[in-house]
């Protein structure tokens, strides 16, 4: 019998003069296999419509370029013959590597300069991108089989989502990598804290993804603000006096019940002076500060579109379509913001956080390790190093990612001049130390790394998006989040009494 | 007088009916119709110059793909299902099997069976045998859930034929396969239809376990997914694949719809 | 009777058993571990999932039973409206009227179309920046209002996509019931003078009785088992107010945490519970379903 492409058998007319006579008032047999082919015809025809009508618009060329493409042309007439300052081995060559990578704006880029990898060195990188808490899940099923499926894996928060895989021994230690990489690598061109903050018992975990950190600060509607806001309470009045929904609110940020509420609410507490918890790993949620910080975040959000079910690409979206006044998202989003399909061209300021003004500042990025199940890892470590080396470094700054690891790339007068903001808001990291150290600027890392780090977000998000919809109050949401939290830093015995 | 503003008030309510069914779909089409600056604009236009600028956008070499697993997934979810299933329904509606009820209800039961429990030992068994992103493992796991409706409506269809029938031919000489070829199949044909349908559309449209047991080898639903993962949710381009999605499962569900009043007794009423 | 091919059941047995009861057993010493794949290892804990999952005391407790109860209480609540709703709208088609015939063909369109496509289509609908249907609610004066952000609404917007869904279904299946109803018993009631109501409450539901069951159980222990749609547009939020059991399970063990033994206790916990519902309600009603299959 055959088949169209719905799998519905087609049925044959029966031929025999076996009538059926059944008491019930059905159609005859003859007549409903007659109607179910013509049935089964018609949708066979409908399907090969459809996808005669794909074809055709497959064929046609696109009127839309992806963005990654342009990027890879533009990239590829970069192209140098110069030295190599990367781990490179002609052996290797004729490798595929599989890359485990979030769904974040570094990811585009990575994808469109791979083709120049693959060029000058022959090793092949497949990319599985995935929403970031996909990665997390599919990554951690992988290693607990021990998979070789993937080389190289990414992980959310600045290693805070590494750091618990690392200590289990699920990834490489990347020290040796780097000490049998060619000097024209320049490790020591790193920004101090970046390997300070992902390294554990000495040994490097992880980078961050394309070699680029990143904070959370401050975007505002110049024609609407004059003046960014200073306070917490300033953007909140702010917020209020340009709220005129539906056509436009007066802040937006990343509110969902996950890392994003968290990042947001961790500038409410920075505002306070505080953090999450304190050097001794004493959880703080049930301080006074801790209390006007959440306080303060629910009046805010008041004034943001779906605030719980906004995530931070969400808000970015929110305020690039010009329907919010202002917003907190991470520096990714500096000028693209006001890229291609903006409706604020040239009406967006920048400026850090409210209240935040010197300290810490929060280090977020991707970060990517590689797997230690992984049978690649030299071709993996090539990858790398060449998304990290200085060269590359130089050219994705150029290409509007906006940010760098390397003191190079930032003291690079020709950045300076064409990029002023970029700079002087990694400027803010280059003295940094991390924290506890005592240093005047500190760079708080943006998930802590503790064990059962997420179990620890999970609590606090909870209590957050409690008291946001009500269900309880922000004084008891944050007494029932300190007990659970304090009980967590004793049972992973990080608790200094 | 009495009668027809009663008739008026019952077709006023079936228009509402109507459009109520209508309203998310014309807004689905409309916006598919859209480019990827006229999707966010406020209010939602309805006059606006159509385009099909999505339409190019999403039919990239990576989509199709995406239809084309979908596709053999689906394919494969209907045609082993109908033929583990067909003759199992055969056996349970001629033979009085011994646990019969029994037998009956725990096939039923795995229909009801939340997939969800199933989601992480299934995911650990297609990991450790290497069949994550194939055809085998989505096919199979489709199967499990799709035996229950085969079994279930196929032995309806089956206990309507006359036994005479069958023991006419066995009298001139069938044997079994032939009584399947000549008879049985032909003449449940519509149970065969809607059962097709059905399995049909759960592979299709299923979406928990195509995301977590595929990586780079998705089905559409799981691409429409990591669409609104994304950095840009481009609404015209998710409604774009969306209307390409409906419409072969639309004009096929209407063609067939005399059938599926008759598919949902499930063989309990004759006729 | 020919015995030699009532082995063709086996296949089905075959097939089925071993797709099914494999996974079972290992997530029953799934559960019977702390397993937490982020990091440090798995350790045998025996039955203390289910205790701090169970017990009222422990810390755990609550959010489980809060899980618990939203996943009945919105499943029961839709079934039970979608029932009447669909017994009335079934009522209404089934007749010979030209737009009633235009309906019931329109009727599998919600059905057939993929789940979570039209998740996405009522994300759209309910965007409060882009939405159409906040557009609508504006030119009525509702300004300002969050679908899925707030309580009470996340339920009533969550609601009305379950509502649009999958009423149809049972309107479907109600219809066919309608549709083979003998007109013999109506023309005589309705000779014998009975009012309408009448002949719906003694004649017309009685005789449909079967079908209305099988949309309950069809529809309750789907609605229990509600996931896409959570995943999609709620995410469990606002809070905890959408935490459905399916979702707490796939976020706990495969999303946020990655506890998978505790996921595991959850995952068994809740095929308990719908087992027992689904055979309660099956064999309660068992001689209506199977019944009828014996009156040849």
């Amino acid at each position: 019998m055959k088949k169209d492409s719905e799998g519905n058998r087609r049925l044959k007319k029966i031929e025999s003069n076996e009538e059926v006579s059944s008491p019930s008032k059905k159609v005859s047999r003859r007549q409903a296999i007659t109607s179910m082919t013509k049935v089964g015809i018609g949708a066979g025809i409908a399907v090969i419509a459809a996808g005669g009508a794909a074809a055709y618009f497959a064929s046609r060329p696109p009127e839309v370029v992806s963005t990654t493409s342009t990027l890879t042309s533009t990239l590829m007439s970069t192209l140098t013959t110069s030295e190599k300052d990367y781990y490179y081995d002609p052996s290797l060559s004729g490798t595929t590597i599989t890359r485990l990578a979030a769904n974040v704006p570094e990811t585009p880029f990575a994808q469109a300069l791979a083709p120049l990898f693959t060029q000058e060195t022959g090793i092949e990188v497949k990319f599985i991108v995935e929403p970031e808490d996909t990665v997390v899940a599919k990554a951690g099923v992988a290693f607990a089989a021990q998979s070789s499926d993937y080389d190289m894996i990414d992980g959310p928060g600045f290693g805070g989502v590494a750091f618990p895989w690392f200590v289990s021994g699920y990834l490489e230690p990347l020290t040796p990598y780097i000490q049998k990489t060619p000097s024209a690598w320049k490790y020591d061109d790193i920004i101090a804290v970046v390997p300070q903050l992902q390294s554990y018992m000495g040994n490097v975990f992880a980078f961050p993804s394309l070699g680029g950190i990143v904070n959370y600060p401050y975007f505002y509607r110049k024609d609407l603000i004059p003046q960014p806001a200073k306070t917490i309470s300033d953007m909140i009045s702010y917020a209020s006096n340009n709220n005129k929904p539906p056509s436009i609110y007066g802040w937006t940020s990343g509110g969902t019940p996950d890392i994003y509420s968290f990042f947001t609410f961790d500038m409410f507490l920075w505002a306070e002076g505080l953090d999450y918890f304190d050097a001794n790993f004493h959880p703080q949620l049930n301080t006074s500060g801790a209390l006007d910080a959440l306080k303060n975040l629910i009046e805010v959000s008041k004034y943001a579109p779906a605030f719980t079910t906004t995530t931070a690409d969400d808000a970015a979206n929110n305020f690039t379509q010009g329907r919010t006044a202002q917003m907190t998202d991470f520096w990714t989003w500096y000028k693209l913001v006001e890229g291609k399909g903006s409706a604020v061209t040239g009406k967006v300021g920048y400026a850090p956080h409210p209240g935040v003004v010197s300290q810490p500042h929060m280090m977020a990025s991707e970060t990517f390790s590689i797997n230690k199940f992984s049978k690649k890892k030299d071709a993996a470590w090539s990858f790398l190093s060449f998304l990290l080396s200085p060269r590359v470094g130089q050219i994705v700054f150029g290409q509007g990612y906006g940010s760098t690891m390397r003191k190079s790339v930032l003291n690079n007068p020709v950045n300076k001049e064409q990029h002023p903001d970029d700079i002087e808001v990694m400027n803010w990291l280059l003295d940094a130390k991390p924290a506890g150290s005592g240093a005047p600027v500190v760079a708080g890392s943006i998930l802590p790394h503790i064990p059962k780090g997420f179990d620890f977000i999970d609590m606090v998000v909870t209590a957050i998006s409690g008291s946001l919809a009500g269900k309880s109050s922000p004084q008891d949401a944050l007494n029932a989040a300190q007990d659970k939290a304090t009980a967590l830093m004793k049972e992973v015995g990080l608790y200094k009494p | 007088m009495k009668v027809t503003i009663r008739q008026v008030a019952i077709n006023i309510a079936l228009i509402l009916v109507l459009l109520w069914i209508i309203y998310p779909l014309f807004w689905a089409f409309v916006s598919s119709l859209k480019d990827d600056v006229e999707i966010f604009h406020y209010p939602p236009a309805i006059l606006f110059s159509p385009g099909l600028a999505a339409f190019r956008a999403v039919l990239s070499g990576d989509w199709l793909n995406y239809f084309r697993n979908s596709i053999v997934v689906s394919v494969g979810g209907v045609i082993l299902p109908l033929i583990i299933g067909v003759p199992g329904a055969y056996a349970l509606a001629r033979y009085d099997l011994p646990r019969k009820n029994f037998t009956m209800l725990s096939i039923l039961s795995i229909r009801m069976m939340p997939g969800i429990v199933m989601l992480i030992p299934f995911f650990l068994m297609f990991l450790f045998l290497h069949l994550l992103d194939s055809y085998l493992a989505l096919i199979l796991v489709y199967t499990t859930f799709n035996l229950p409706y085969v079994v279930w409506i196929m032995k309806g269809f089956i206990e309507q034929i006359p036994r005479a029938m069958e023991e006419a031919a066995e009298l001139d000489g069938a044997n079994l396969a032939r009584i399947f070829r000549d008879i049985v199949i032909p003449l449940s044909g519509a149970g065969l239809v809607i059962t097709g349908f059905l399995c049909f559309a759960q592979a299709w449209n299923d979406f928990a376990f195509a995301f977590i047991l595929t990586n780079l080898d998705r089905t559409v639903p799981v691409g429409l997914s990591s669409l609104i993962g994304s950095r840009q949710v481009f609404w015209n381009q998710i409604f774009a694949v969306g209307v390409i999605n409906m419409i072969p499962a639309m004009i096929f569900a209407y063609l067939s719809r005399r059938y599926w009043a008759r598919g949902f007794t499930l063989g309990i009423v004759k006729g | 009777m020919r015995r030699s091919s009532s082995f063709l059941i086996l296949p089905v047995v075959i097939y089925l058993t071993a797709m099914t009861i494999f996974p079972m057993v290992y997530l029953v010493y799934l559960s019977l571990l702390d397993w937490n794949l982020l990091g440090g290892g798995s350790q045998f804990v025996g039955l203390q999932n289910f205790i701090d999952v169970l017990s009222p005391n422990s810390p755990d407790s609550p959010a489980f039973y809060n899980s618990l109860w939203i996943t009945l209480a919105f499943g029961g609540s839709v079934t039970l409206i979608e029932l009447v709703l669909g017994l009335a709208i079934a009522l209404l088609l089934a007749r010979e009227n030209l737009i009633a015939k235009l309906a019931q063909g329109m009727l599998v369109v919600p059905l057939v179309i993929t789940p979570v496509l039209l998740d996405m289509i009522w994300k759209y609908l309910y965007s409060p920046l882009l939405g159409p249907i906040t557009y609508l609610l504006s030119l009525f004066g509702i300004i300002g209002m969050d679908y899925l952000s707030t309580i009470p609404n996340v339920y009533f917007s969550l609601a009305i996509v379950d509502l649009w869904q999958w009423t149809p279904l049972v309107i479907l299946i109600l219809l066919g019931g309608l549709l083979s109803l003998p007109r013999q018993q109506f023309e005589a009631a309705e000779l014998d003078g009975a009012t309408r109501s009448q002949i719906l409450r003694y004649l017309t539901i009685p005789t449909i009785f079967p079908f209305i069951i099988i949309a309950l159980i069809f529809r309750l222990v789907d609605a229990l088992k509600v996931f896409n749609k959570i995943y999609i547009l709620t995410a469990g939020g606002p809070g905890d107010a959408t935490d459905t059991l399916s979702y707490r399970i796939f976020h706990h063990s495969l999303g946020f945490t990655q506890e998978v033994g505790y996921g595991a206790t959850l995952s068994l916990l809740f095929f308990l519970m719908v087992v027992v519902i689904s055979t309660v309600l099956v064999l309660s009603f068992s001689r209506i379903i199977l019944g009828g299959k014996e009156k040849t």
